[in-house]
């Protein structure tokens, strides 16, 4: 008798974050909400997912429609993606990280800021790290290992 | 509730900072004020277990103080950080400029 193959659970999760100081909190409780990743693949993803989203509310220009987060786990590890309307100076930033990547944080003594720290961090906590613009949606794509289980 | 609470402290000859909530774009203003008023004037001690997250804005006023302290000789510790804190700082690359305690009983006298 041929017994059906039973259905793969689906390790994938949304959420809409409203633009507003409190989008990092809403994506912090998002993630931490996340039953199927273990507490230690939520760390990265919570660092590295803040500093976008961060960047996003400060450097871009997230219109009313705020940003939508996914996340999704499989066998070959965790995605998070972000999306937020298409602008102009997000695909400045991701053409300028394609032609141009920086090779690190730099300090600029004048301003006493730095530039490019959250770019290294979020380089040194996920596998890989993509700006991708679009004509109607831009997008930052974050590849995490999982975490073997102890 | 977007904002962070710091107390200052006295313990001995280090002035500590205890800090709660998130440090992001939206509060690192405040964590940098409270900074500034005390580093490189005193022993500085900031205590980072109660942060619930921590942006590139709060590691770039961290070590804007560590730069402070060391250039006026002052002491400077990182207290305790917790779990996503601890991250974001190995995730710069370069932990070993944070220098850290894993509580407030190991600050020299």
């Amino acid at each position: 008798m041929h017994m059906p193959a039973p259905r793969k659970r689906l390790l994938k999760a949304r959420i809409k974050i409203p633009n507003s100081p409190e989008a990092v909190m809403h994506f912090e409780a998002f993630v931490r909400s996340l039953e199927f990743l273990s507490e230690r693949e939520k760390m990265p993803l919570l660092v590295a997912g803040d500093e976008v989203v961060d960047n996003l509310l400060n450097h871009g220009e997230v219109g009313r429609q705020g940003i939508r987060a996914m996340v999704r786990k499989r066998a070959s590890g965790i995605s998070l993606g972000l999306f937020v309307q298409s602008h102009k100076r997000f695909a400045q930033f991701a053409a300028c990280l394609d032609e141009d990547p920086p090779s690190g944080p730099r300090y600029n003594p004048q301003l006493r800021r730095w530039h490019g720290l959250g770019l290294t961090m979020c380089r040194n906590l996920a596998r890989s790290v993509h700006y991708r613009a679009g004509e109607r949606m831009d997008r930052v794509f974050l590849e995490f290992p999982l975490s073997p289980v102890r | 509730m977007t904002g962070i609470s710091i107390e200052a402290t006295q313990k001995g000859a280090f002035t500590v900072l205890s800090v709660h909530g998130p440090i992001n774009s939206y509060t690192f203003t405040e964590l940098q004020e409270k900074v500034m008023k005390h580093v490189g004037k005193a022993d500085l001690a900031i205590d980072l277990s109660g942060v619930s997250s921590m942006t590139s804005a709060g590691i770039g006023v961290m070590l804007a103080a560590i730069e402070d302290a060391e250039a006026e000789t002052k002491r400077i510790y990182i207290i305790a950080p917790s779990e996503v804190a601890r991250l974001a700082i190995e995730s710069t690359g370069f932990a070993d400029r944070f220098p850290t305690l894993s509580s407030l009983k190991e600050l020299p006298a």
